[in-house]
């Protein structure tokens, strides 16, 4: 099961329009890479649940056939007037109501969040799930002691059974360094323990009780690359890391057409007084400009303009992205209706005026004198500075 | 310290010998403001007050008009190879950030500080 129906509220503006499951990691979201991993092990029947802008989830991955694998979806959440209201039943009654509906979970089943980045080795997770006889596994992950208090802390014993949890503790506090992931392994029999009639959830109430009861309950601790997308600023640090190689089995998309610049298809640009240093990749249809700068690690997307002058350092662009040349953008996140830096603070350009820095490539506006004066100077500017 | 009035908003003038610095009232520098503003700047400068500081602190909006402002009190200082300068002061993070982006934090020189600001003339 992958939980996808959160609304990401801490990776705005960017979800307001897009789950965290589909936010794009270079040019595929990021559930599509968790999709892959599990078909990869052989978790190839998946359930996700949805809620939040669930379209842009199910209309990209549909009945999972594209993907290798096949794909159902719980949608948590009832239409009132055009709206959706959500009605989460927590993760662990997500997966009652399934159980109940179906009985889909009929073998060791996985569950994990639909908006982390992974190169586990589920296989292996499995394999040393079942040699302990465990109903249920957690993959822990050795985390440094400093960041200890961002996560939920668990303490195992020489065996590797559950003992404790400690929610976000002080590193002076902390029992061990290891971290909850969020990735479970189960056996059927754990939902037993779960009520129908009310929302249950899996961190809170039912690994609780699955120690109270003594039951066979394990963490299991392997190193492997998990890359968290839970805020803005964890977004442009994932991006930059995945950029520079560091998740493995993730190569570039596209075609490498210049050393460390890869690009999809249809896409022009003028190499005249342009410099781009890798790693970076242009997405489909996009046009640069002579005169420009990219510096990498950096992400252009499909359907972007980026327009003479303009200098783009270690930035994520969206699709449909019209940069001016006006414009010198480090380490932001930037697309038509935002332009974030990478704590996820936004620069509403449109509202003060200055869509002409950057906008929707599809936009055509007009500019009235004030702005014409200051984008005149603004040139100028620019051009004396070269 | 003088007020000066206009229409929308009130700017105080402080004079520091050969320096003026000026701080608009308000927190949005916009379209509503921007042109009492800016003709408020050009006032000075035709009166032969060279050396302006923008005191920012309370400003925490300025939008293209408010930016138009500053450049043209630049301008007109810095016409047929005028003495003078506009320089900021205390200018919010927002503020800060937008300037990056057009590349005007290499135009108006921002200082920590009105001391810091109106000592940068001397």
């Amino acid at each position: 099961m992958i939980l996808a129906a959160g609304k990401g509220t801490r990776v705005r503006p960017i979800t307001d329009t897009v789950p965290k499951p589909m936010i794009p990691i270079i040019n595929r979201p990021v559930m599509e890479f968790l999709v892959d991993l599990l078909r990869r092990h052989d978790f190839t029947d998946i359930i996700v649940s949805t809620s939040y802008l669930s379209h842009e989830i199910e209309s990209y991955f549909r009945e999972g056939s594209r993907f290798g694998v096949r794909i159902a979806y719980s949608f948590e959440g009832y239409h009132c007037d055009g709206e959706v209201v959500p009605e989460g039943l927590g993760s662990a009654g997500g997966l009652r109501r399934i159980q109940d509906f179906s009985a889909f979970f009929d073998g060791t089943f996985a569950v994990l969040c639909g908006d982390a980045l992974i190169d586990l080795d589920l296989t292996a997770v499995v394999a040393e799930h079942r040699r302990k006889g465990a109903i249920a596994t957690i993959v822990l992950k050795e985390v440094p002691l400093e960041e200890v208090n961002r996560y939920g802390i668990v303490e195992v014993d020489g065996d590797g059974r559950i003992l404790r949890f400690q929610e976000k503790p002080k590193p002076e506090d902390a029992v061990s360094r290891l971290a909850n992931t969020g990735i479970y392994i189960f056996e059927p029999e754990v939902l037993d323990l779960v009520p129908s009639d009310r929302p249950f959830d899996i961190g809170g109430e039912l690994f609780p009780l699955l120690a109270s009861k003594g039951l066979p309950f394990y963490g299991v601790s392997m190193p492997f690359t998990w890359i968290d997308i839970g805020t803005t600023p964890d977004y442009w640090q994932a991006t930059q890391t995945i950029l520079a190689g560091g998740l493995r089995g993730l190569e570039m998309p596209g075609t490498e057409i210049a050393p460390g610049v890869w690009a999809g298809i249809n896409v022009s640009i003028d190499w005249t007084g342009t410099t781009i240093t890798g790693p970076v990749y242009i997405g489909s249809s996009t046009r640069i400009d002579p005169g420009v700068t990219i510096k990498g690690p950096a992400v252009i997307g499909r359907n972007s303009v980026v327009e003479s002058g303009a200098r783009i350092d270690a930035c994520v662009v969206g699709d449909y992205t019209r940069i001016s040349g006006l414009a010198d953008l480090q380490e932001r996140i930037i697309s038509g209706r935002f332009c974030v830096d990478r704590q996820g603070h936004n620069v509403e350009l449109a509202s003060r005026g200055m869509a002409f820095v950057v906008d929707d490539a599809r936009e055509r506006r007009e500019w009235n004198e004030d702005q014409e004066v200051l984008m005149e100077f603004l040139r100028s500017q620019t051009l004396d500075a070269q | 310290m003088q007020q000066m009035w206009s229409t929308d908003m009130s700017i105080d003038r402080t004079d520091h010998d050969a320096v003026t610095v000026v701080r608009p009232d308000g927190e949005r520098l916009d379209i509503a403001v921007a042109s009492d503003f800016r003709n408020a700047l050009i006032e000075l400068i035709e009166h032969g007050r060279r050396n302006l500081v923008v005191d920012l602190k309370g400003v925490s909006f300025i939008d293209s008009s408010g930016l138009g402002a500053l450049v043209s009190a630049l301008k007109t200082l810095k016409a047929n190879g005028g003495q003078g300068d506009v320089r900021l002061a205390e200018v919010q993070e927002p503020v800060v950030a937008l300037l990056e982006i057009i590349r005007l934090n290499r135009v108006f020189t921002s200082y920590p500080s009105v001391e810091n600001a109106v000592k940068s003339f001397s």
